[in-house]
């Protein structure tokens, strides 16, 4: 039977498609054990109560494998073809196929409510079927659920073609990784264990941690390529027979050499992870890795080898949170990593009790006159006492709570405003810091000025001030919410200015009105000649585009005089005012001139 | 739940019958009328079901009926104010409702809200079934909802209830967009 006969209106690729499982007789196969232990895996793994390996000949569907399906129901008529589902194109697609609204599992008939499915290869790249993930009850898949769905598709295509690729069979890849060639991590922790008898080996773990950017950017396969070229460079840096394993897929773990004791552990990892750092060539563009390692503390044969991967995996984390290329786990960072988890705890209940407090820092005009402020979260817990913003934000950061927070600081910010009003005082308007996540949600311009409507307010009455951080992400979204708060009359800053990734076009296209100078730049003003420079070509460039410029972290009457012959609008800083509650702030702002003003003329 | 559900009820009443009767209704739900509901503020469940109560006694309708004039004023006059993005992204009722999942996996991200979930599937050119799933098992607002996108995007459909978790909207003329079945005979 030729392709042809099999459909005649089959596009040439659907022929070779076709053609390729006709020669592996995919649809005359039956049942397998090995790969039902696969497709049972998944289901288990994924907590899916279906999941099946279909095979997709020209007019019917065969099932291969399956867990919690009805065994009868193991072929089903098929009337379109791969590309009218445009399932060749996507790798991994969710979808709800209508044919699959009705499923029976365990001979119980159910509406499907959820379906994912990624696609399965013959070794010449040709679709053959699908890896089939089924739930009737909606839900999503996450990243990481999505890669693992992919992976499982991979080892189907290993045992449905172990003719043709002799090391794609199932044992061989739960050892080792068939893309990369690194070994499991189950491998990984045998071999572990067997090295503690012998030394007492640290464990170190590589992150990459711009992997998850360009998998949303370039897909999968540009992920599995720079997968392949780090795997090379680790090898040839720590030497071949040193297992190396994915410890998930954007980072690694090995076991240190010997030779790296713990005088020299942190030099080595620093020089391995500029190497690993270098460019890779992705077609026309180029990727850098951006790497963080951590290294845990000697194992010895009685130590866990899960806990051990997971304190060298730990310390990467660390490193990464705070800025450093390469940390070597002590006892400190055990202490740290239980202090954050109490501070996640009990942050989560303030800002469900809605318990954070606001501290607002006033701004001034080049004169010195009060013209707003910026509002600052501060949080005293019953038990913690005092937590510093820079230690609960990136807990909330880390842990999705920023958003909640975000929306604590607006609602908050707005009922203090609207009680001031009502109490006929004058308040200038208050800037409130927006995280990119929030910017990024379609629904935040909408509920931020519904939320001054409701408190009585004006869209002036509230700026938001943004950071560079927008400029990575979601652009367009973030540009969309902007547009919409500009246009409602709200001041948007663009704080941090300097040290992230603003770039020139986006303070032309975008609605920025002031543009917030860092504190770095403003601290040596009088001794760093290369700092006052940039300071007068950032205020130049502002405002030859109508941006007004305000100066961060203004410390001393030196660093105010400067900034107003450089000609900087507005300054704010613990020179002119430290952040305050908000009824001593209404006290600054109905002052004409700010308290360390008096006896200065205005330059 | 979220401010945002009372926020639109009281939008809703004070618009179509005044501020005084959105009083008139918090004084019988026991509610302070000077609660400002932000709409990403929290608020318990039982007292936003004493507001919808009080809302069908103070304006003398069925439950369904408030619901469904609930789910207009949400769809075509609160959401299109505070959401407009979330429209221009489609061009017609068809393309805005099959990308109701998409949009509302999008809220799901931004908030612990739990918006429902639809099963889209077409019976003919000009008959689409939607099956509805929602804990809170407001079919009639599902209906009002529909009602207001339809006049959102200016179209003429019939919005039937068929079952209390399926709807189906009914078109004059064959939509362009109705795709055939997967698993219909060419």
């Amino acid at each position: 039977m030729t392709a042809s006969q099999h459909c005649p209106i089959a596009s040439p690729r659907e022929e070779r498609r076709l053609v390729a499982i006709h020669r592996h007789g995919l649809l005359e196969a039956g049942p397998s054990p090995r790969l039902n232990a696969v497709v049972r895996l998944a289901a288990n793994l994924l907590d899916f109560p279906l999941c099946r390996l279909a095979i997709v000949g020209s007019r019917e569907v065969v099932c291969h494998a399956a867990a919690g399906r009805t065994p009868t129901d193991s072929r089903w008529p098929r009337a379109l073809t791969f590309e009218d589902e445009s399932w060749g194109d996507d790798k991994l697609f969710v979808a709800l196929p209508r044919a699959l609204r009705t499923q029976s599992v365990g001979g119980l008939s159910y509406e499907a409510q959820f379906y994912a499915a990624a696609t399965v290869f013959d070794p010449h790249g040709l679709p053959v079927g699908v890896l089939q993930l089924v739930d009737d009850c909606p839900r999503t898949l996450t990243v990481l659920q999505r890669h693992a769905l992919a992976d499982f598709a991979r080892l189907c295509e290993s045992e449905l073609f172990a003719d043709a690729a002799p090391t794609g069979t199932l044992d061989a890849a739960w050892l080792r990784d068939p893309e990369t060639g690194v070994v499991s991590r189950r491998h990984f922790r045998s071999e572990l264990l067997k090295a503690s008898y012998v030394t007492f080996p640290r464990v170190v773990c590589v992150r990459i941690e711009n992997l998850h950017t360009l998998e949303s950017r370039r897909g999968w396969d540009a992920v599995r390529r720079v997968q392949r070229k780090l795997t090379e460079r680790l090898e040839e840096m720590v030497g071949s027979n040193t297992p190396i394993a994915m410890n998930d897929w954007a980072s690694y773990v090995f076991v240190a050499p010997s030779s790296w004791d713990g005088r020299v552990i942190l030099q080595e990892l620093l020089m391995l992870s500029q190497r690993l750092a270098c460019r890779i060539t992705l077609g026309q563009q180029a990727f850098v890795p951006k790497i963080v390692m951590g290294a845990s503390d000697a194992m010895s044969p009685d130590d866990d080898a899960g806990r051990v991967i997971l304190e060298a995996y730990r310390a990467a984390r660390f490193a990464h949170q705070n800025g450093h290329r390469a940390v070597v786990r002590s006892a400190t960072h055990a202490e740290n990593e239980q202090r954050r988890s109490v501070v996640l705890e009990r942050l989560e209940r303030a800002l469900a009790t809605r318990k954070l407090s606001l501290a607002v820092q006033p701004k001034f005009d080049r004169a010195l006159r009060p013209m707003g402020g910026e509002v600052l979260a501060r949080w005293i817990d019953d038990e913690l006492g005092f937590v510093s913003p820079g230690e609960f934000i990136p807990v909330a950061e880390e842990h999705g709570l920023i958003r909640e927070l975000g929306w604590c600081i607006v609602e908050g910010t707005c009922r203090l405003l609207s009680e001031a009003k009502a109490r006929g005082s004058e308040v200038p308007p208050v800037a409130i810091n927006v995280s990119t996540p929030q910017l990024e949600s379609f629904s935040f311009a909408g509920d931020l000025l519904e939320t001054l409507t409701v408190y009585g307010l004006t869209p002036q009455d509230v700026e938001i001030e943004i950071t560079e951080s927008v400029f990575s992400e979601n652009v367009e979204q973030a540009r969309r919410t902007l547009e919409s708060l500009a246009e409602a009359g709200m001041s948007v800053y663009l704080d941090d200015y300097g040290t992230g990734y603003s770039s020139l076009s986006y303070l032309k296209s975008l609605p920025i009105s002031y543009l917030k100078i860092d504190r770095a730049f403003v601290m040596e003003l009088a001794r760093e000649s290369d700092d006052a420079a940039i300071v007068e070509a950032t205020i130049a460039m502002a405002h030859a585009l109508g941006i007004s410029v305000v100066a961060e972290g203004v410390e001393t009457e030196e660093q105010w005089r400067l900034l107003c012959e450089m000609g900087c609008d507005v300054v704010q800083g613990f020179w002119c005012g430290r952040p305050m509650p908000f009824d001593d702030f209404l006290q600054v702002t109905s002052r004409e001139v700010a308290a360390c003003a008096p006896k200065v003329e205005e330059p | 739940m979220k401010g945002t559900i009372p926020r639109c009820l009281q939008d809703y009443v004070s618009s179509h019958h005044g501020e005084g009767v959105w009083r008139t209704v918090c004084v019988e739900a026991d509610v302070d009328p000077d609660t400002r509901f932000a709409p990403q503020s929290r608020f318990d469940d039982a007292m936003v079901y004493r507001l919808i109560s009080a809302t069908t006694s103070v304006l003398g309708v069925t439950l369904e009926e408030a619901a469904r004039a609930f789910g207009r004023h949400w769809a075509h006059v609160y959401a299109a104010r505070l959401y407009p993005v979330a429209y221009e992204e489609n061009r017609d009722l068809v393309s805005f409702i099959f990308s109701v999942n998409d949009l509302h996996r999008r809220v799901i991200e931004d908030t612990a809200a739990s918006p429902p979930f639809l099963d889209l599937s077409w019976e003919s050119p000009t008959r689409l079934l939607i099956g509805y799933r929602s804990d809170r098992h407001l079919i009639a607002v599902a209906k009002g909802l529909l009602e207001g996108y339809a006049a959102h995007f200016e179209e003429d459909v019939d919005v039937n209830i068929l079952s209390a978790s399926r709807l189906e909207l009914v078109f004059p003329h064959p939509s362009p967009a109705f795709v055939r079945p997967w698993n219909s005979q060419r």
